[in-house]
């Protein structure tokens, strides 16, 4: 089982919006197709890349990510289905060894080797920012960890974009239990604040990490669990797409929170929140760079010198910052997260304070657009 | 190769969750990167139903490879992990530094 079940056949580029040295590169392994299936590898792979173009942010970003198809043959076809989870028994000699029922009880959880997924991948494509394995079976499952792995099943591809959420954007679980909500021993959340940006201790509306993107009106804690020896699942008392702090995520029902009611971290086929889609566009903005307009502000700063800009806008539409980027090469600019003020008039201001902190003057530009 | 931009380099104590860090030869942080822990303690196990459709089951004797792409960064020296990850099912609090190495410029 292994390597030996199969070869490499080779990497094609399959979104090409430059060279791999200046995009995020996205790499798709074929797994448990034989050489007569790759032509089907190649149109699943291609709904998957129309999944991902469509799922918002990456839609907006879309012009800085490549992606490549690496086509592995594999002598047969599928994954094994192990009976000890309840599966058919068959077994198919592939070249990630890809198996259904990974820890011996859980049929669902759909495991490859990731040590040959790697190696594969550092040879194809040494600049993979995330690597997904396509399995070539009609049964749900999948798993994830530094490679994605899922199968064909209708929305499995959601898995794959999940666990791009993690790997490639260090997002937390935001759901409110680790096994199920049955479990003993998750009702409160230890000490120490996630370092990942979608989770949070803090409701406090003073201090808590995505504080800019709550609204004055809104209550901070928004959804709190009143028995944290049970998950929370009420419906959300502010309407959908609503950023605050609701109580129950990372797998405990009490003590943490998440930014929306749900989030494509929570459950999938669900929208990324708007925490998680501020944080892939900060991340991917510098290799989309070239293809976005920066619309809102472009200034000249000495060293050592702040500026702050003040941008209205009409209504209450939310407001991302979502990157600055400076004009001069080896520039240090750092901005302070916008403030927030919502005026007599329905009306929000916001600000933004841009410091050069490098030694040279440089040449600045930033934008923002509603959430 | 372009890779995301660091993190601020300044937090983490406290915290918890995993991060790497590249640091120069006076220990000063250069470049710090949070993400989702690579060392499998468990899987993420998902359902098509909606609902509660992703779980977690521990691994038993977790093992195996990772990769972490770091930036080349002209005064890095060391490569710190830091993890708060425990027993699997549980978190452990803040994270400490669980492993470093020295890092040889090829060449």
């Amino acid at each position: 089982m292994g390597t030996s079940d199969g070869h490499v056949v080779g990497t094609t580029k399959i979104v090409d919006h430059g060279s791999p040295a200046v995009r995020w590169n996205v790499a798709i392994v074929a797994e448990g197709y034989t050489s007569g299936q790759l032509a089907q590898f190649h149109a699943d792979a291609d709904a998957f890349v129309h999944t991902l173009s469509t799922t918002p942010p990456f839609d907006e970003l879309w012009c800085g990510i490549n992606v490549f198809r690496i086509d592995v043959a594999s002598n047969q076809s599928g994954a094994d289905d192990p009976t000890a989870c309840g599966g058919s028994g068959a077994t198919a000699a592939t070249y990630f060894d890809a198996r259904f029922c990974g820890d011996g009880v859980t049929q669902r959880l759909l495991v490859v080797d990731d040590s040959i997924v790697h190696t594969v991948v550092n040879a194809q494509l040494p600049q993979a920012h995330v690597i997904l394995v396509m399995v070539n079976s009609t049964e749900y499952g999948g798993s994830g960890g530094g490679v994605a792995t899922f199968s064909l099943a209708p929305g499995a591809s959601d898995i794959g974009i999940h666990e791009t959420g993690h790997t490639a954007f260090g997002f937390a679980d935001e759901y409110d239990y680790y096994s199920d909500c049955s479990e003993a021993g998750h009702d409160h959340h230890p000490a120490g604040e996630p370092a990942q940006p979608n989770v949070t201790l803090d409701a406090n509306r003073a201090t808590n990490k995505w504080r800019d993107l709550v609204a004055a009106s809104t209550a901070m804690p928004t959804m709190s669990n009143p028995d944290c020896a049970h998950c929370d699942r009420r419906a959300s008392p502010v309407p959908a797409g609503t950023v605050g702090a609701f109580e129950g995520a990372h797998y405990y029902r009490c003590g943490a929170y998440r930014p929306e009611h749900n989030c494509k971290m929570r459950e999938l086929g669900q929208p990324f929140c708007a925490v998680c889609r501020r944080t892939i566009r900060q991340t991917l903005g510098r290799f989309a760079a070239c293809c976005t307009s920066w619309t809102f502000g472009d200034n000249t700063l000495a060293a050592g010198q702040s500026q702050r800009w003040w941008l209205w806008w009409p209504g209450y539409p939310g407001f991302e910052v979502i990157g600055v980027q400076p004009g001069t090469p080896g520039a240090e600019l750092r901005f302070e997260t916008p403030g927030m003020q919502l005026n007599p008039d329905g009306s929000a201001t916001y600000f933004l304070t841009v410091s050069n902190v490098g030694a040279a003057t440089v040449r600045y530009a930033f934008r923002g657009k509603a959430v | 190769m372009l890779l995301p931009p660091s993190h601020a380099v300044d937090e983490g104590e406290g915290q918890s969750g995993f991060w790497f860090t590249l640091r120069a030869a006076d220990d000063r942080p250069v470049y710090r990167r949070v993400t989702h822990s690579p060392i499998r303690r468990d899987v993420e196990v998902f359902s098509p139903e909606p609902g509660e459709n992703i779980r977690r089951v521990p691994v038993d004797r977790p093992s195996g490879t990772f990769v972490l792409l770091v930036p080349d960064v002209e005064d890095a020296r060391v490569l710190t992990l830091h993890d708060s990850a425990g027993e699997a099912r549980a978190l452990a609090g803040p994270a400490r530094e669980i492993a470093r190495f020295e890092l040889r410029r090829a060449g």
